[in-house]
């Protein structure tokens, strides 16, 4: 479906893309990464906006570039809400599909199944310079979804949408992918894609960092330390008592009373650190775990990646 | 035998699939007129037209009414003078301004407003689109400036055969407005950033400085063949200095073809230099 062969982007002396090769069979995928990862970037490089620097980019079977073949196929709903304030949603999509080589008729009766779907049949006859945030992406959806495409390219397509409006274009693109068309979905948030797909790519710093099941990323963080961040009143106190046990492999101070400790026995740590802090006379004012948050898994993956880890 | 049959064949269906990918592109540019057209149709563009249309007309009527005296009662009853003042106004300012306006930055407005990534994503995207606002731009300069025209000869009509004079400098309204209109959207293909200076400063040394020249390079100016049409078009009583400056020997369809030319090899460049650019906003990069 798409093949990416040593694939690097540059925008001057700045790295867009760097140095990926993936192959992505038929079927749904999630790419992931944080804000600035380069998702955009390798969308775009994708759906043909932008050339690669070095190496080649083929989607279904064919380079993206100008290929008009391709066009025909693939179905694009960029980031930005690039919509003209004074005309109706209606109007845009029978434009854009006017742009497919649809005749007149053809195109309203797509325009109008395809608003339809996504549940904006009553407002479609108004202007979109009035449409809300959730309005919005569903027209970009049914844009991208009304001349019939084989593979969905979808970046950041849930956002701005409330929970009814999540649940419902989830909903959507699961059915989507159960009639057998391809889907690749972007976003920063984990369970965002998850609920889609449990195929799902990793890409950060320009890099992908890691392809697979969730449980297949899951595996690879096995062997990367949990971090734990404490802010207490006496760090190097702690500290001292942490190592003593034997269970940390790393600590470190990260000024304003917070230690980072980095151990490969969290449950030992959270079971065992009431009773240390206790007895040291240590007063802790916050413990969080670094690993909740996204930007945690992309570090450690990008330490495995630079062979840190 | 088997590989020029296999030419022969690659060839054939390479032709075949060249002229769908034109047909459709061809089919799909009268719709990005009318969208273009329904779209721009709003206040601020009506404005600027109506600026366009009375202004000639309101300079006509200062020259003619506030700087008659008593040996010249009448300045523009004048049949040269009427055409010179006509023409400077109409097929060049009121032209240029319009194509200034509404040609140049024909791609330059989609990157801005984020709609491009949604355009170029079209089988018949970005050739149509260019070719369908550079009609849209055309149309509404031809308009205005003919508008314009009729008002000027309501406020004023020259002595003489009128009709020929309006028609001809009609039809150089057509002229000008296809052939600069193609200029302005190379060069806001070109320099997507601050394209109308660009513009403004070609149009004046080129077509203001260069156009007068004593050499063979004003033939390549669009000034010059629009001058020397007016010259060959006109009615004798109504073909001023101005003209005759610089007028050349050739025949009138001559210049309309090099015109013509001009006009497609303008807009094939804009749809090559197209067709290469990668047009990602800033933001995205």
């Amino acid at each position: 479906m798409i093949e990416l062969d040593h694939v690097t982007k540059l925008y001057g002396s700045v790295i867009g893309v760097n140095d990926v090769t993936m192959s992505l069979q038929g079927g749904a995928y999630g790419l992931l990464g944080p804000n600035g990862s380069g998702k955009t970037t390798l969308l775009n490089l994708i759906t043909g906006q932008l050339r690669p620097t070095i190496g080649t980019v083929r989607v279904l079977d064919r380079p993206p570039m100008n290929n008009v073949d391709l066009f025909r196929r693939l179905g694009v709903c960029p980031e930005r809400d690039g919509l003209y304030p004074g005309v109706t949603g209606f109007d845009w999509v029978c434009y854009l599909m006017r742009l497919h080589g649809f005749g007149r008729r053809e195109a309203v009766a797509r325009t109008e199944k395809a608003v339809e779907l996504v549940g904006m049949k009553d407002a479609m006859h108004r202007r979109m310079g009035g449409y809300s945030r959730g309005m919005r992406q569903r027209i970009k959806l049914a844009q991208a979804l009304a001349h019939g495409p084989e593979l969905l390219i979808l970046d950041e397509p849930l956002n701005g949408l409330d929970p009814i409006g999540r649940h419902e274009m989830t909903d959507l693109l699961k059915q989507w992918i159960r009639s057998g068309r391809g889907l690749l979905f972007a976003s920063h948030i984990l369970h965002e894609v998850e609920a889609v797909t449990h195929s799902f790519m990793l890409i950060c710093g320009g890099r992908l960092l890691a392809a697979g099941t969730s449980e297949e990323v899951h595996n690879l963080l096995a062997d990367v330390p949990h971090e734990i961040r404490i802010r207490c009143d006496n760090p190097p106190q702690l500290a001292r008592r942490l190592i003593d046990e034997g269970v940390v492999e790393s600590v470190r101070f990260a000024g304003e009373g917070a230690l980072i400790l980095g151990t490969h026995r969290p449950a030992t740590v959270y079971a065992q650190l009431p009773q240390w802090v206790q007895s040291s006379g240590v007063r802790v004012h916050e413990l969080r775990s670094s690993d909740d948050s996204l930007q945690a898994l992309f570090n450690s993956l990008l330490k495995i990646h630079r062979g840190e880890s | 035998m088997n590989a020029l049959r296999a030419i022969w064949l690659f060839l054939r269906l390479r032709t075949r699939h060249l002229f769908r990918v034109l047909l459709n592109a061809v089919r799909t540019i009268p719709a990005v007129l009318g969208f273009e057209c329904r779209r721009v149709s709003a206040l601020p563009r009506l404005i600027i037209t109506v600026g366009l249309v009375i202004f000639p007309g309101v300079l006509a009527a200062l020259v003619h009414y506030c700087g008659a005296h008593v040996r010249d009662p009448e300045p523009l009853r004048q049949p040269e003078r009427w055409t010179f003042m006509m023409f400077v106004l109409v097929p060049e300012v009121v032209c240029l301004l319009g194509l200034l306006l509404w040609a140049t930055p024909v791609i330059q407005t989609e990157v801005e407003g984020k709609t491009w990534p949604y355009l170029a994503v079209r089988p018949c995207g970005k050739v149509p689109i260019l070719l369908g606002k550079y009609l849209t731009a055309v149309v509404w300069t031809v308009l205005a400036a003919w508008l314009a025209l009729v008002l000027s000869l309501i406020v004023v009509i020259p002595s003489g055969k009128a009709h020929s004079g309006v028609l001809v400098l009609g039809a150089l309204v057509v002229l000008s407005a296809l052939t600069y209109g193609a200029l302005y959207v190379l060069i806001g293909v070109l320099f997507l950033r601050r394209s109308m200076i660009v513009a403004v400063a070609y149009t004046f040394v080129f077509e203001f400085l260069v156009s007068w020249i004593p050499a063979m390079v004003k033939q390549f100016t669009v000034q010059y063949h629009l001058r020397n049409l007016a010259a060959i078009w006109l009615p004798s009583d109504y073909v001023s200095g101005f003209f005759l400056a610089s007028a050349g020997t050739a025949p009138w369809w001559q210049h309309v073809l090099i015109l013509l030319g001009m006009t497609a090899v303008f807009l094939t460049a804009a749809a090559l230099v197209l067709r290469r650019r990668q047009l990602i906003t800033a933001p995205e990069v």
